[in-house]
């Protein structure tokens, strides 16, 4: 992540992967969550910290995630099920699961057909906010297997040439093990910037880049300022001179 | 969700060796003027990895506050401290 969206020096408390582990599994534990699912969760959440992926650690998330379990949009007990199947292929509706849960049993179900027949895809119905996208993408490399995780929903990016959010930033992360090397993990938004980074910046005090939202009238924002109230995120690419039709593609397929 | 499985296409081991061969040739190219190198996707934070499970989690100290009160309303133990 960009220097520009990490937390001021001076801000800066510093806390042990367990800790934080810990405290974050009690929370989701108190929301009433198994305990199996509060881990999946709260280990979603401090992968993104840990990798310095901060917009979809603790900080922007977990708050987020308790109003959810409040307001009763995510279920802390959900009866998923599995409603459409081949050998390679499966549907979930999730009965309003945790995404970060669901995605890791689904992807969990993706490589145990994967091993079977060569390659598994497991869709989801009816979920909620998936986290960091790579957290389950990186799955499948535990396997000896190649990972792939998109996930969509939302209308907070406008499409190209548009004046009002239509799509998500659709997320697209591949995972890609290697030998003595560093994996190859690509997690990437359709969008020029990820939603949870203008909160970020927010909480910063750090200035709005250039080309990472629009005007209400559709207009990209193409010059430094303080970051506006309503968000309406460009297309990776941010103008159509600079490429946004790809970003505004890549979203329409999550 | 998607998983493929590389056995199912080629020799796992050969496979990693040819990723290994790739990345280093990119991480190999002669950095940009006003660039020290050059990395690819994951890397960075691979070695971010490595250092905050050594040093800790840098949170904003907002978010340690933030903590503090939610453990105190949900009857939980106060978050740790390096």
């Amino acid at each position: 992540m960009l220097e520009h969206f990490h937390v001021p020096e001076e801000d800066k408390v510093f806390i042990h992967r367990e800790d934080l582990l810990k405290t974050t599994t009690d929370v989701f534990l108190a929301m009433g969550m198994p305990l199996e699912d509060a881990e999946f969760a709260a280990n979603g959440l401090i992968t993104a910290d840990i990798r310095g992926c901060e917009t979809h650690g603790v900080s922007n998330m977990l708050r987020n995630y308790i109003e959810q379990f409040r307001d009763g949009n995510i279920n802390p007990t959900p009866n998923w099920k599995i409603i459409r199947e081949t050998s390679a292929v499966a549907t979930i509706e999730a009965d309003r699961s945790h995404g970060l849960v669901m995605c890791q049993r689904a992807m969990d179900i993706a490589i145990e057909k994967a091993s079977k027949v060569g390659i598994g895809a497991v869709t989801i119905q009816n979920s909620t906010h998936a986290g960091m996208m790579a957290y389950h993408s990186m799955r499948a490399m535990e396997h000896g297997m190649i990972g792939y995780a998109i996930t969509g929903g939302g209308a907070i990016m406008v499409p190209t040439y548009g004046a009002q959010p239509r799509l998500g930033s659709v997320p697209h992360t591949w995972a890609v093990p290697a030998g003595k090397m560093p994996p190859f993990v690509l997690d990437i938004s359709s969008s020029s910037v990820a939603a949870n980074k203008i909160g970020l910046l927010r909480r910063t005090g750090a200035k709005l880049l250039p080309g990472l939202l629009a005007e209400d009238d559709g207009t990209p924002i193409m010059d430094e300022q303080d970051v506006q109230e309503k968000v309406n995120l460009l297309p990776w690419g941010s103008t159509r001179e600079l490429g946004s039709h790809k970003g505004y593609g890549m979203a329409v397929i999550g | 969700m998607a998983a493929f499985s590389i056995d199912a296409f080629r020799d796992v081991a050969e496979f990693k060796d040819s990723m290994d061969e790739f990345l280093t040739f990119l991480v190999d190219t002669p950095p940009a003027k006003g660039h020290d190198r050059v990395v690819y996707a994951g890397l960075p934070e691979h070695e971010e990895t490595e250092v905050r499970e050594r040093d800790g989690i840098p949170l904003h100290r907002k978010v340690v506050e933030w903590f503090d009160t939610a453990a105190k309303d949900l009857n939980l133990e106060r978050l740790v401290r390096t």
